[in-house]
C-alpha cells in the first residue's frame, strides 16, 4: 500500500510542475506593464527600467522561471510586490481561512447531499424523489452571490442573529465561537452547488447498484429493504461518490472566491482576486500554486480512500484476495 | 439506513448547536472609542514617499504630519494650510526661498526625537541618489510634482529647529504640490527608513495623533492613539480601516453595525439610508472632479468642433441630478472646486444637443462610432452610460470599453492611441497647478499625463505666468484664462461634475467633519453609546 501511495505522488509531480509553468507563464504573458504596479503611474522610464533589472524582469522567460522555480523549491514564493511582504506569510493563513471555510461547507454539502440522494434512490421515481431531485437542480444552478445576499440580508439584517462580514468580529473578535458563528452564512452558501453534485451523484450510483443481480438476488431472498441498502448497496455506491466528493472539496478551495467577497471572509480567494486586479504577480502566483497543490493532493487522498473502500482495487494494488 | 439516520441526527444536533449559539452570542459590542471605517478598496502602501491614491493618503494623514498641511476640521474652501511639524514658516517674496521654524519636542512614534535633520534626511530620500537611503520609486513620484532636482535647488537643515528649501525657479504653490496623494511629503522617522527600508510600509512610523499597530492585507489596518502626541489627543481609542470593496457588502457591514462610517456609499441607497435614520455629510468645496479627455489626435476628434459637440452634447445637469442623486454638481470647467482659483459661476458648453448636431454637421461628422476607454469604479459604470446615451442622441455611436484600475492606468498614463477617442478620470487637486503640470505641451506622455495630446502655446505662457505670480489672486484670474482658453477654443477635456464625497455615519458617530479634501481627519471622531 504505501509503494502505491508513492506511486501515486510520483506522477502527481509532473502535474505540479506543469502547473507550476501555467502559473508562471500565465501573469507572465498577459497585457500590461507590470513595473507600473512597482513604481506607480508617474516613475520615469529610467526609474521602471532600473525597476525591471532589478527583479530580473530583463532576463530570458525561461531564465526567469528557473530562479522562480529554485527559489520555490527552498519554499520561498517571493515577496508581494502591492505589500512589500512575503508571499508564503500573506498567503498561508489566508488559505487556512479558507480551508475552514472549504472544509465547513464541505461537511454540510457531504452530509445533506449523501442524505438526499439515498432518500431519493431508495424512493425513487417517486414524488419525493423528485421533488428532492428538482430541489437539487435549484440548488445547484443557484447564484451563491445573489444567494449569500439574500441569506445577509435575512440573518443579519433582518432578524440580526448572525454577523454579515468576516471571519471574526472585527474588535475584540476571535475565539471558536466568534468564528463558527461568522461561519455559518458563508458556509451553507457555498456548501449548496457541492451538495447538489454528491445528492445527484449518490442518487445515481445507488440507482446503479440496485439495480444489480445480487441486489435482486437479496431481494428474492426476503432481505430487508434497508439491510441491503446498508450491507450491500451502499458499500458499493461508495467510490465515485468519494471521488465526486474529493473533487467538490478541490472546487470548493479554490472556488469560493464570490463567497468569500460577498461576506468579506478573509480567504485565498479574495486575496487571489484582490492580487489579480493589482497585478501582484508573486502572490497570484503563490495563491494558485497552493489551491493547485491542495486540489492535486485532495484527490490523491480521494484515491487512497477508494483503495481501501474498494476491495476490487485494494486486492490490485496490494496483491491480497479480498 | 441506520447510517443515514445516524449522520441525519449528527447532522440536527449540529445544527441547532449554530443556531443556538449565533441565538445566545449576542454580537460583540464595539469597543468604547473604536472607530471602524468602511473602505472602498484596498489601500495603497503605507510608506507616504511611494504610496499613490486617495485612501492611502488618508490613512497616513492620521499616522504622519507634513511640515505644513491643509486645515480639514472645517468644511471650507479655498483650503487654508496649518503649521504641522513647522510651527511657522516664511516664503521668500519671489517664491523660491521657504523656511520653516520647526515645532520643537516632537517624537516620532519610535521615540526618536524630530528635528531638522530628520527633514533633511526625509527629502534626501528622493532628491539626492547618493544618499544610502536613496529610493528610486520616491525619486519618481517626486519628480512628476516638482519635488525633484531640476525644481528643488537645495534643502538645508539651518539649525536644529530650521529647514530651508530653495528652488530653481518661483513657485507660489509649492507647498500644496506635496500635500497631495501621489506621493505624500509626510516626515517619516529616520530610524525606521533606515531600519526597514523597502519594508517601512509594514511599519509605517510618524508623528501623528495615531500609531500604527498592524495591517492584515485586504482585511483591516488598525491604528491607536498616541498618547505622547504633541497637540491636542485623538478623541477615538482605536481606528479601524476595513476593505470591502465589494459595494454590497460594504453596505450590508455598515447596516449590520459592523461598521461605523462609509465613504461612497451606492447612491441610489442613499435615501434608504437617511429615512433609516444614519447622518449622509457631504463637502460641496470637495477638490474631486470628474471629466473625460477627448484625443486630439483621434480622426474624428482631430477637428474641435467635434470636441465641442461633444461637450455640448452631455446633460450634467440629468447626470448630477438621476444619476448622482444630488451628490454632486455639473462641471463646465477643469479647475477643480476647492482652490482659489475655482469660479463656481463659469460655463464653457451648456447643454445643446440641437447645436451639437448643427456642429458635428459642419464638421461633416454625423455618423460617427467612437471608442470610449474606462475603468471600473465600482458604481456600474452609470455616468459613462448616460453619457453614451447622450451622445446617441445626436448621433454618435460610442463603444465602452471597460478595465480594471490598474490595467486602466497602464492604457491611460502612455496617452490614447489614435483609435482611442474618450478616456474618464477623477481627480481635482487642493492647488490648481495639477492641471497646469498635467496639460502643457512639454507633459506629452511619457513625460507627463497630458494623454489628450492637447498644445497650446499660449495656454503654457498663462500656466507658467500663473505659477510664478507673488499674488494667488492674480494666479486665480490667470488660471481662469487659460481654463477658457483651453475650454473654448479647443476644448481636449469634458469636465463632468464636482463631486461632493459623500460619507455615511451611523449616528454614534460624533465629531466627524467632511473637510474640503478626498481623505479625512479623524483625530476629532469618536463613537458615543
Amino acid at each position: 500500500m504505501p509503494l502505491f501511495i508513492l506511486v501515486r505522488l510520483f506522477t502527481v509531480l509532473p502535474v505540479l510542475f506543469g502547473v507550476s509553468v501555467f502559473v508562471f507563464l500565465l501573469v507572465h504573458l498577459a497585457p500590461g506593464d507590470v513595473t507600473s504596479t512597482l513604481t506607480g503611474p508617474m516613475a520615469t522610464p529610467e526609474a521602471r527600467d532600473a525597476i525591471r533589472v532589478k527583479l530580473g524582469l530583463d532576463k530570458p522567460l525561461v531564465v526567469q522561471y528557473a530562479i522562480w522555480f529554485g527559489h520555490l523549491l527552498e519554499g520561498d514564493f517571493g515577496t508581494s510586490w502591492v505589500h512589500r511582504r512575503s508571499v508564503i506569510e500573506m498567503v498561508l493563513p489566508k488559505f487556512l481561512n479558507t480551508a475552514i471555510l472549504a472544509l465547513s461547507a464541505a461537511l454540510f454539502a457531504y452530509i445533506i447531499g449523501f442524505l438526499a440522494g439515498i432518500f431519493a434512490a431508495a424512493r425513487r421515481y417517486s414524488v419525493t424523489d423528485r421533488v428532492v431531485m428538482g430541489g437539487t437542480l435549484v440548488a445547484g444552478s443557484t447564484p451563491l452571490y445573489w444567494l449569500g445576499l439574500v441569506l445577509v440580508f435575512l440573518f443579519a439584517l433582518k432578524w440580526r442573529l448572525l454577523p454579515a462580514t468576516g471571519m471574526v468580529s472585527v474588535v475584540d473578535g476571535g475565539g471558536f465561537v466568534d468564528v463558527l458563528r461568522h461561519l455559518i452564512l458563508p458556509a451553507v452558501t457555498s456548501s449548496l452547488p457541492s451538495g447538489a453534485i454528491v445528492a445527484r451523484t449518490t442518487r445515481a450510483t445507488m440507482l446503479e447498484v440496485l439495480g444489480q443481480n445480487y441486489i435482486r438476488v437479496a431481494r428474492a431472498k426476503g432481505v430487508p429493504v434497508r439491510t441491503i441498502l446498508r450491507k450491500h448497496a451502499l458499500r458499493n455506491a461508495l467510490p465515485p461518490i468519494v471521488t465526486v466528493a474529493g473533487m467538490e472539496l478541490g472546487y470548493l478551495l479554490g472556488g469560493v472566491v464570490f463567497v468569500e467577497v460577498v461576506f468579506a471572509w478573509p480567504g485565498i480567494g479574495n486575496q487571489l482576486y484582490a492580487s489579480i486586479i493589482g497585478r501582484d504577480i508573486p502572490t497570484v502566483q503563490g495563491a494558485v500554486l497552493l489551491i493547485a497543490m491542495a486540489f492535486v493532493l485532495i484527490n490523491l487522498a480521494a484515491d487512497v480512500l477508494n483503495v481501501y473502500i474498494e476491495p476490487r482495487t485494494r486486492a490490485a494494488v496490494t496483491g491480497h484476495r479480498p | 439506513m441506520r447510517i443515514a439516520r445516524r449522520l441525519s441526527s449528527i447532522l440536527g444536533a449540529a445544527f441547532a448547536a449554530l443556531i443556538a449559539t449565533s441565538i445566545t452570542a449576542a454580537p460583540p459590542a464595539a469597543a468604547q472609542g473604536t472607530v471602524i471605517w468602511g473602505l472602498p478598496a484596498a489601500a495603497s502602501v503605507l510608506d507616504p514617499h511611494v504610496s499613490c491614491g486617495w485612501l492611502a493618503k488618508f490613512i497616513n494623514y492620521q499616522i504622519y504630519e507634513a511640515l505644513v498641511e491643509i486645515e480639514l476640521k472645517t468644511t471650507e474652501a479655498p483650503t487654508k494650510l496649518k503649521g504641522q511639524l513647522a510651527e511657522s514658516w516664511e516664503i521668500s517674496d519671489d517664491n523660491t526661498v521657504f523656511t520653516f521654524h520647526l515645532r520643537k519636542g516632537v517624537k516620532f512614534h519610535d521615540g526618536t526625537p524630530f528635528n531638522a535633520d530628520a527633514v533633511k534626511f526625509n527629502f534626501d530620500r528622493f532628491l539626492d541618489p547618493n544618499a544610502p537611503h536613496y529610493n528610486e520609486t520616491a525619486a519618481g513620484y517626486f519628480g512628476f510634482i516638482g519635488y525633484s532636482p531640476t525644481e528643488i535647488k537645495s534643502v538645508e537643515a539651518v539649525d536644529e529647529h530650521t529647514v530651508r528649501v530653495t528652488l530653481n525657479n518661483p513657485n507660489n504653490d509649492w507647498l500644496r504640490l506635496g500635500m497631495e496623494d501621489c506621493p505624500q511629503m509626510y516626515i517619516v522617522s529616520p530610524e525606521a527608513i533606515k531600519n526597514y527600508g523597502e519594508e517601512l510600509a509594514l511599519h509605517p512610523t510618524g508623528t501623528g495623533p495615531f500609531k500604527f499597530v498592524e495591517r492584515e492585507p485586504g482585511v483591516k489596518v488598525e491604528l491607536v492613539r498616541n498618547d505622547e502626541y504633541w497637540g491636542e489627543k485623538a478623541k477615538a481609542d482605536r481606528i479601524i480601516f476595513r476593505e470591502l470593496e465589494d459595494p454590497a457588502t460594504r453596505m450590508a457591514a455598515f447596516r449590520a453595525g459592523e461598521i461605523n462610517i462609509i465613504q461612497d456609499p451606492v447612491w441610489d441607497e442613499i435615501e434608504d439610508l437617511v429615512d433609516e435614520g444614519y447622518v449622509i455629510t457631504k463637502n460641496e468645496n470637495a477638490p474631486t472632479l470628474w471629466y473625460l479627455s477627448l484625443n486630439t489626435r483621434h480622426p474624428a476628434l482631430k477637428d474641435a468642433r467635434v470636441r465641442q459637440a461633444i461637450n455640448m452634447a452631455i446633460d450634467r445637469e440629468g447626470i448630477a441630478r438621476d444619476v448622482l442623486k444630488g451628490y454632486a454638481r455639473p462641471a463646465y470647467g477643469m479647475l477643480n472646486a476647492g482652490t482659489y482659483a475655482h469660479d463656481p459661476n463659469y460655463v464653457s458648453y451648456k447643454y445643446d444637443p440641437e447645436g451639437a448636431k448643427a456642429l458635428l454637421k459642419a464638421a461633416g461628422a454625423e455618423s460617427l462610432t467612437i471608442s470610449f476607454e474606462l475603468p471600473k469604479y465600482g458604481f456600474g459604470e452609470l455616468v459613462e452610460k448616460w453619457i453614451q446615451r447622450d451622445l446617441k442622441k445626436v448621433g454618435i455611436e460610442t463603444e465602452l470599453n471597460v478595465m480594471e484600475w490598474l490595467a486602466y492606468l497602464d492604457k491611460w498614463n502612455p496617452g490614447m492611441p489614435d483609435d482611442v477617442a474618450i478616456n474618464d478620470l477623477i481627480w481635482g487637486e487642493q492647488t490648481p497647478q495639477w492641471t497646469a503640470q498635467s496639460y502643457r505641451c512639454d507633459r506629452h506622455p511619457p513625460n507627463g499625463w497630458n494623454n489628450a495630446w492637447f498644445c497650446n502655446p499660449e495656454a503654457d505662457k498663462l500656466f507658467q505666468q500663473a505659477q510664478a505670480a507673488a499674488d494667488l489672486k492674480e494666479a486665480a484670474k490667470l488660471y481662469q484664462q487659460a481654463d477658457a482658453l483651453i475650454m473654448e477654443s479647443d476644448p481636449p477635456f469634458a469636465p463632468i461634475y464636482h463631486y461632493y464625497n459623500p460619507v455615511a455615519l451611523h449616528p454614534t458617530v460624533k465629531g466627524f467633519i467632511n473637510g474640503p479634501a478626498n481623505w479625512w481627519d479623524l483625530s476629532a471622531v469618536y463613537i458615543e453609546e
